[in-house]
């Protein structure tokens, strides 16, 4: 049994931290705190301290839960019936086997024109193709002949010195409002009223972002938080050149790392510093998505790194 | 829900089981895949994120079936996960669930990146055990302090309090350490 630590107890700031995280505040409670937050540096990184340990231990909980399942898995793979695929199996092989039948009596056939015998044993693929081509006319042969395959050379690298590309090109050229399978609606009947969320995800959809900013603000509170709709509200706004507000919205959620979408978060706010004109800040965003493996934009962060002075 | 919400093992496990081979029919018709297994991977992340939304109490009702619920964020895991893999488009319970019910379009994965997971592990790897297991079943499993301390064999309440926050602590010590470097 572990000792108590009388200091423990008298650890408030780790007990505010942790009802915050944990959304254990009152509203009033809650605003009142992230005003501390906001209003010092170290409480703030505290709180990041601390949010980082949660998802530690989440991490570990859903490993534990996984290997539970994957357990429960094994046992039933291999309870499962060999018959179902198994017996599709089956059928594969006899029809594999018809066509080995098939091909060997073409051989055979035609062998007997041969020049020389021919066995199964020798040189196989050639003696076969040659086989067939005798078999079958030409002008229906489906045997498509090697294609001799020709490194081109690539063009020399030009040698005139790349000029430093407009911020602003760049932005432009690599923007597109994020757009998954998820975020596409389906129009309600006619006379039925669309929610402000509605309206805000429809006019999203079809890239009215003027309209999905104003229908935002008319949403609820619930929703107004969620990091999720946030981060298609700095796509709105990044679409409607407001990329500094849309700068602030993705670095919080960033910073909370809850969103589905931090990942790409993290490209957005990328081109938004882009857009702001702080190509450093847009290069730490590029570098970190760049040495990320497991990122969907990897490859789009390195060819934009190349691009940004 | 209230089995989950209460702690029974065996209801968690239920679910996991008896849904799981229509899923994987469900989302092989669905989905094109050369690995059965992503299926697979893909039920046990539904499941799990059914319970946490369940036990932190995110979750307290649904308009639709569990069932319902549960291949509806796995089809949003499947098309986040394989932007690339070739899905044909049916239309069900499902596909109904994921445009109106207001549980599944907010709902979210909550994932950090790969080489954040990495470190995150390597640092409660570093707590000892009885640390790794009063904070889990704290912090992730939400048991309360009472069912912990009779779980756990603690003295008292306030004893296993200042366990819970001197494991915290020294995690959080940890972690600000691996960030720094």
């Amino acid at each position: 049994m572990e000792e108590i630590d009388a200091q423990d107890l008298k650890d408030g700031n780790q007990a505010a931290i942790e009802k915050y995280l944990r959304r254990e505040l009152t509203v009033a409670e809650r605003l009142d705190f992230e005003q501390k937050i906001e209003a010092d540096a170290a409480l703030k990184r505290e709180v990041e301290m601390y949010a980082r340990a949660f998802q530690a231990l989440q991490i570990k909980g859903r490993e534990e839960l996984k290997e539970r399942f994957r357990d429960k898995d094994k046992a039933w793979l291999e309870s499962q019936p060999a018959t179902a695929s198994g017996g599709r199996n089956f059928w594969l092989k006899g029809f594999g086997i018809l066509l080995l039948m098939l091909a060997g009596f073409l051989f055979w056939w035609n062998g007997k024109d041969a020049r020389s015998p021919v066995l199964p044993a020798q040189k196989l693929p050639d003696t076969l193709e040659n086989q067939l081509k005798n078999a079958v006319p030409q002008d229906t042969a489906t045997l498509v002949p090697p294609v001799a395959t020709e490194e081109k050379q690539a063009p020399p690298p030009s040698k005139k010195k790349p000029q430093q590309p407009d911020l602003h090109q760049l932005f432009a050229a690599n923007f597109q409002p994020f757009k998954d399978e998820t975020m596409n609606v389906t129009v309600r009947a006619p006379g039925v009223e669309l929610t402000p969320f509605d309206r805000f995800q429809q006019a999203y959809w079809e890239d009215r972002h003027e309209e999905a900013l104003t229908a935002f603000e008319t949403m609820t509170p619930a929703l107004k938080g969620s990091d999720n709709l946030l981060f298609v509200k700095a796509n709105s706004l990044l679409a409607t050149g407001k990329a500094e507000e849309a700068a602030g919205i993705l670095e919080q959620i960033i910073a909370n790392g809850r969103s589905r979408y931090a990942g790409e978060a993290r490209w957005y706010l990328a081109l938004a510093y882009l857009e702001n004109g702080t190509p450093g800040k847009a290069r730490q965003q590029l570098q970190t998505l760049a040495s990320d493996a497991a990122s969907p934009r990897q490859a789009d962060a390195k060819k934009l790194l190349s691009q940004v002075k | 829900m209230e089995a989950i919400r209460q702690g029974k093992p065996d209801a968690l496990d239920d679910l996991y089981e008896q849904g799981r081979g229509d899923f994987l029919r469900w989302a092989g018709k669905r989905f094109v895949t050369n690995d059965p297994e992503d299926f697979l991977d893909i039920w046990q992340d539904s499941v799990i994120a059914f319970y946490e939304q369940v036990v932190s109490r995110k979750l307290t009702s649904l308009r639709c079936e569990v069932h319902t619920y549960l291949f509806a964020i796995g089809y949003r895991k499947l098309l986040k996960n394989n932007r690339k893999m070739r899905h044909i488009l049916w239309k069900d319970e499902v596909d109904d669930a994921l445009q109106k019910d207001p549980e599944i379009l907010l709902f979210d994965w909550d994932e950090p990146w790969l080489e954040e997971r990495k470190m995150l592990s390597a640092a409660i790897g570093q707590l000892g055990a009885q640390c790794q297991e009063i904070l889990t079943q704290r912090y992730y499993h939400e048991k309360k302090i009472e069912e912990l301390k009779t779980e756990l064999n603690y003295n008292s309440a306030n004893s296993v309090s200042a366990t819970l926050s001197r494991c915290l602590k020294r995690l959080k010590e940890i972690i600000e350490l691996a960030w720094k470097k």
